[in-house]
Formats: structure tokens, sequence, C-alpha cells
């Protein structure tokens, strides 16, 4: 068998408690890594904007991503202090740091 | 990190949230599952003693103390990598967990646990792991 990460669904699990279920929301996850969480969540909300510093994990991310997803997911490869949101103002429902800080 | 928390706060809805997931500082447990029975072999240990998530409990401390958010809800929960052989738990730490290291003893426990001529058998890796919701507040 390969290495399964929490196949009993604990993480997802344990957001889905601590985040009120909307599927209009706004996500910006930090520190994505290659989008092993991105991916189990991202059905459920409006937008995620991933990002992640490490160009190579992003380029993973982006390869692993299935098409159903592509059109609510934008992964970048920026830290957060580099972040730039386009518009200027605040614009995200929910912030998600996933094993980054 | 408060600084990137102070950003995060910056980027959040005045109604948003910032939920965040990490593990605590606590070693994770090394474990062998045979049949429906789990035994204790070890602990993982890390170069650094895990000062990274100590740190982070600090930097979410420090924000809170700064004004900048209030903590609405915190909890914790299990994370748990399951490997079929010591050989695919040590390549999936070397891949992604290059800081981590497997004690010999406890190695030795593994092998021990896993030489049973039960079929049904893996290694598992369980981290505990603290999530926290916090609201930002007005500046």
């Amino acid at each position: 068998m390969a290495v399964v990460l929490d196949p009993e669904g604990e993480e997802l699990r344990a957001l889905a408690a601590f985040v009120e279920a909307s599927s209009g929301l706004q996500v910006l996850e930090v520190g994505c890594g290659d989008g092993r969480l991105t991916r189990r969540y991202a059905a459920q909300v409006a937008r995620v904007t991933a990002i992640d510093p490490d160009g190579d994990d992003i380029l993973h991310a982006q390869d692993k991503l299935p098409d159903e997803l592509r059109d609510r997911v934008e992964f970048q490869a920026v830290g957060i202090e580099e972040y730039r949101l386009s518009s200027g103002a605040p614009s995200f429902d929910l912030v998600l740091l996933a094993w980054s800080l | 990190m408060v600084h990137a928390l102070a950003k995060i706060h910056s980027l959040l809805q005045p109604t948003g949230v910032l939920v965040d997931i990490h593990p605590t500082p606590e070693p994770p447990a090394i474990q062998v599952r045979v049949g429906s029975e789990i035994h204790a072999a070890g602990w993982l240990r890390e170069a650094d003693d895990y000062v990274e998530y100590e740190e982070a409990d600090r930097a979410i401390d420090d924000a809170i103390e700064l004004g900048m958010f209030v903590l609405e809800r915190q909890g914790q929960f299990d994370f748990t990598t399951h490997a079929g052989t010591l050989r695919e738990l040590k390549d999936h730490l070397e891949a992604e967990w290059q800081e981590a290291f497997i004690e010999d003893t406890t190695i030795l426990a593994i092998e021990d646990l896993l030489r049973t001529p039960q079929q049904d058998k893996e290694i598992l890796l369980r981290e505990s792991v603290r999530i926290s919701r916090l609201r930002p507040l007005p500046r």
C-alpha cells in the first residue's frame, strides 16, 4: 500500500465544524503546498485563492487539480507577505492557514 | 509570524474568519495496527523538537493580545498517516518531513510488531492537531 494521509477524514470534519457551510465563501488558503487540502474542500465554496512560496509545490498543485475545480481554484506561487489583492479592498470571507503558520 | 497575521487581518472582510490548523508541539505517536489491535511503538522525533509549533501558538496568542483577533473556538483532532511498511514511512518522511527521524528503539519496536504472520497490519503515525477559529477585530 502507498502512504495514505488521514483516510478517516478527521481534518475535513474539523474544518467543516469550524466554518459555517456556505457555497458563497471566498477563501484564501495560505501555505497550500501541493494542494492536498485544497482539493478536499474547494467544491464546497465559491472561490479559492491558494498561495504558497514554493513554486514546485504550486506546479504539483496545478497538475493534481481535478478539471471540475479549475474554474474555482487559483494557485499562486507567492508568500503571504508578498501577496497583493488586485482590488486593494479586503475581500475574503475565510482565510485558511493550514499547517503553515 | 505576527506580521503574516497582520497581513491576513487586512485581507479579511470584517465579517470574515481566520481558521488556523497546525500540529501541537507534542511528538506524534508511532503505532502498529495488527488486525483490530493497536500497539504503541514510540514517537516521531524532530531535529528542532517541534519548536515551530510552539512559535505558531505564540503568534496566535500575540495576535490576540495585540487586539487583531478574538479567539472564537479551539479544538483538537488526530491526523493519521497510514503506511504499509517501515520503508514506505521512511520514504514519506524523507520527502515531506526532512527534520523528522525515528529513533532506533522505535524502529526495533516497529519491526518486532510487524513480524507477526498476521497479514492485516500497518504503521500509524498519529499527529495531534489544533484548530482555531479567530474573528478579526476592527483596527
